[in-house]
């Protein structure tokens, strides 16, 4: 069973990548990745129901590869290329989120995996707190009025 | 703190096959995608899914995959007849898998059978999701030509 100490250590690193995928700082390569899917995902015709059926699932779900799946078979279903196919949004974003897999490492250098599948785990969690942000941010620029007044001067 | 029951530990280790597997369904449908889209269209493999989810046993599965099989080689479709043959093969060799996964969980060895059927359904739900993306691509590079 995993001790106290792992359990918040733990959701310290989820939060902590959490702010590295949605706020973008230039001295950290990579970082706002979240962001930009979801301004580029507001110029498609995927809609809110789609995004918030990837956060539900990605939230029900105990398997990375079904909400891979789901986006997946969106991009495979979306024949006029205007949603989760257009300019291959679906395919980098499912790519994206894979590859998040190679961050559970960072955590683990430091902490043994208490349990087998405590890296599986920690993946999913990742996936998770990633499309949490995406779809934030997704309804936020989705809003045309939130680009204006963030375009605006403080 | 309380054990968690057997059914979740077996829900738990479901999803860890089922993320495990991806990479060989992904491999399963790249080495057929000659066949995709004209002879393996979505409409065979969400059968394929709609059976497995259907049955209450696997026979009954490996049973439609050998009627598969045999259209296929009366149609004179041979890579199609070895796609169907190899699925066949790969799907019942997850039957030893099905077995470990339900004893490690301290479930009943009678829903090995159920357990089976379960992954099974994953297996195949990866594969629609490559066989789509395999279409697309296809479609694209067909497009460009």
């Amino acid at each position: 069973m995993r001790s106290p100490e792992f359990e918040m250590k733990r959701r310290r690193f989820i939060a902590e990548k959490g702010d590295y995928y949605a706020i973008p700082v230039q001295s950290q390569t990579g970082s706002g990745a979240a962001k930009g899917f979801a301004e580029e995902l507001t110029r498609t015709r995927v809609d809110k129901a789609n995004i918030r059926g990837l956060e539900s699932l990605a939230w029900s779900t105990d398997s990375v590869a079904d909400v891979l799946d789901y986006i997946r078979m969106r991009v495979g279903r979306d024949q006029r290329n205007t949603g989760w196919a257009q300019s291959r949004i679906g395919i980098k974003l499912a790519d994206h989120l894979e590859a998040l897999r190679k961050d559970t490492n960072e955590f683990f250098t430091e902490s043994n995996p208490a349990q087998e599948d405590d890296l599986r785990l920690l993946h999913l969690d990742l996936c998770r707190e990633f499309i949490k942000h995406l779809t934030a941010l997704y309804e936020f620029y989705k809003k045309p009025e939130a680009y204006d007044d963030e375009s605006k001067p403080l | 703190m309380m054990n968690p029951s057997p059914s979740k530990n077996l829900h738990e280790r479901i999803a860890a096959w089922s993320d495990a597997h991806l990479a060989e369904a992904r491999a399963f449908v790249h080495s057929y995608a000659e066949l995709i889209p004209r002879d393996l269209n979505n409409a065979q493999l969400y059968g394929l899914a709609n059976i497995a989810r259907s049955v209450n046993q696997y026979a009954n599965l490996a049973e439609f995959l050998k009627n598969q099989m045999m259209k296929a080689e009366r149609a004179g479709k041979s890579k199609m007849q070895d796609c169907w043959q190899s699925l066949n093969t790969k799907l019942t060799a997850y039957r030893a898998e099905a077995a470990n996964i339900t004893r490690a969980a301290g479930s009943r060895p009678d829903q090995a059978d159920a357990v089976h059927l379960q992954l099974v359904q994953r297996f195949v739900q990866h594969l629609i999701a490559e066989s789509l993306i395999c279409a697309k691509t296809s479609q694209r590079e067909q497009k460009r030509r």
